[in-house]
Formats: C-alpha cells, structure tokens, sequence
C-alpha cells in the first residue's frame, strides 16, 4: 500500500483520540478504513474518498464525544450540581424578597435578621440538593431522594454562604465565588448514594 | 425505568441488521440506511445506537474472522436478539397504531 492509498492522518488520529474504551468501539476505525479503500477504487476519486473520510470522522468524533459526555459520572454531577443551583437561585431569590419585606417593615435586630438569612439559605440550599436528588430518581441513578443527601448536600451548600456572607466587609464577588464553590461541593454530595457500605456515586450508561 | 419502544434512529439500525442478516456489521449498517432512507449517517452514529443496543440487549455482537482487506483485522458482526425482535415488534406495532386509519396520500411513495 502506497502513502496515497492511506486514509488522511488527522482525521483518523482525532477519531483514535476520541474513540471509547468500549470494546464495541474498536473496530469503527478500521470500518472506515475499509470504506475509504472501496470509495477510493470503485467510487469516488481519491480527493472525493478523502473529503467523505473527513466528513464522516468529523461527524462521527462529535457523535462519540457525546456519547463519552453522556457516560461519564462528571457529566451526571454537573447536572445535578446546575439543578441545584437554579432551585437555590429560584427559593433564594423568593425568601430573600419575603425576609426583605419583613425587615423593612420591623426593626429586626441584626442578630435575629442573620438567623433569618441563614435559615432561608440552608433552606434554599437544601431545596437545591433535593432537586438534584429528584432529578437523579427521575432517571434512575438513585433509588430514592435519601434525606441525607438533602442535609448533607442542602447544609454545605449554605454553611459556606452563611458564613461569608455574615462577615459585613466581604466583598459581592467573593461571597459569589464562596457560594459557587460551595455550592458545587453541597451539589455534588447531595448526588452522592450514601449507603452502609460507604457511598457512591450515581452514574453508568 | 428502561423505555419501551426504540427511538427513531434506533429502530433504523435494528432494522437494517435484520435486513442484513449475518452481514451486518457497523459500516454496512451505515450504508444499508443511507441506501434505503437516502440519510447520510455517520458512522459514529451507528456505533453509538449499536452499543446502547447491546447495553440493552437488544444486539449482541462478536468479532468474525481476520480479514485481508482491513490488514488482518475482524468486522465486529451484529446479530439481533430474541428481544430486540420482541423490542422492534412493539415499536412497529405503536407505529401502526398511530398510523391506522390516516389519510397519506399525500405522502410521497
């Protein structure tokens, strides 16, 4: 076999990079091979044989690097954790409106306005993790939205929050990135199966 | 909960391996539907259906013999399952059932 007989490098080197584990998987490669060849031959000529090489490698690339998203546990916990966090937004945002009010209505010492925030943040947060909990039962990567995944999930996601955002100086930005950091983590252990054997995580395709 | 009935796509491969009998393998699924639905499918695509066809159960593949043209290398050939015919049967017998008593005439033959 002559180098021009050989189908284009990069394409076929991007498939071999993103091609899965899975035995199933191994043999795509040298289907398209095969196919090349008999375009190259009988069909097409070789500028037309490289041109559909590189569309279906192009194509097929995207399609296993999907398929790779789907299987893979991050992608689970980073839907779960994006649940989470627009239940948090969506129940924070309402408490914070109702407290709002109140404490603009009443001279609420600071001391009982900080419980209150923290309450509506553990309580927002804690919503969120049992979002994520109830999507996971929804397709089946948990058996039940386990009340420990809510706590677990639902007090770190606010703890983090509560405690920076008591401080009065801190500024907006950082407070944000508290919450987005501890967010993840109150996200991703309220996605967490927590059993007697030890925990595992929700995942397999 | 697993989903009864084959998704579009799905039911394409599972057909086109039951046209193909001891033939299919991925690259000549790929072609036998663009043959018949004039799709041009990736093959990405197919292999991606035919793993969650045998994650399912509804394929079972194994490797053939070593073959000179791919450089000694085996097709992975595809069989469908007693339940993937099952699985095929209901989805046609839903599709059929949606379809029953409409006018198509002006569907292009």
């Amino acid at each position: 076999m002559t180098r021009t007989d050989d189908p284009p490098r990069i394409p076929r080197w991007l498939l071999a990079a993103t091609l899965p584990t899975r035995d199933v998987f191994q043999t795509l490669i040298d289907d398209l091979d095969e196919e090349f060849a008999k375009r190259r031959n009988e069909v097409d000529t070789r500028s037309g044989a490289v041109r559909w090489y590189w569309s279906q490698a192009a194509r097929s690339t995207f399609e296993l690097l999907l398929y790779r998203l789907e299987c893979s546990c991050c992608a689970e916990v980073m839907r779960a954790y994006l649940r989470a966090c627009l239940l948090f937004l969506f129940a924070f945002g309402v408490a914070e409106v109702l407290v709002g009010s109140l404490v603009s209505r009443f001279d609420v010492p600071a001391a009982v306005r900080a419980t209150a925030l923290a309450g509506t943040l553990v309580a927002a947060t804690a919503l969120g993790s049992r979002g994520s909990c109830c999507g996971s039962t929804a397709t089946q990567r948990l058996s039940a939205p386990v009340p420990t995944n809510v706590v677990v999930g639902g007090v770190s996601m606010g703890l983090g929050v509560l405690i920076l955002s008591s401080c009065a100086t801190t500024p907006p930005p950082v407070v944000w990135t508290s919450w987005f950091l501890s967010a993840s983590l109150g996200a991703s252990l309220g996605g967490i199966r927590w059993t007697a054997a030890g925990s595992e995580t929700f995942r397999s395709i | 909960m697993e989903r009864n009935h084959l998704g579009d796509f799905e039911l394409m491969v599972v057909a086109a391996s039951l046209h193909l009998g001891e033939q299919a393998y991925g690259a000549r699924i790929r072609q036998e539907i663009e043959e018949r639905t004039g799709r041009d499918i990736a093959l990405g695509a197919v292999y991606k259906a035919l793993a969650r066809l045998e994650s399912k159960e509804l394929v079972s593949s194994r490797l053939g013999s070593p073959r000179p043209e791919r450089g000694g290398r085996s097709r992975r050939n595809y069989e469908v399952t007693a339940k993937g015919r099952d699985r095929f049967a209901e989805s046609l017998h839903a599709l059929r059932g949606m379809l029953a008593g409409l006018n198509l005439d002006w569907v292009p033959r």
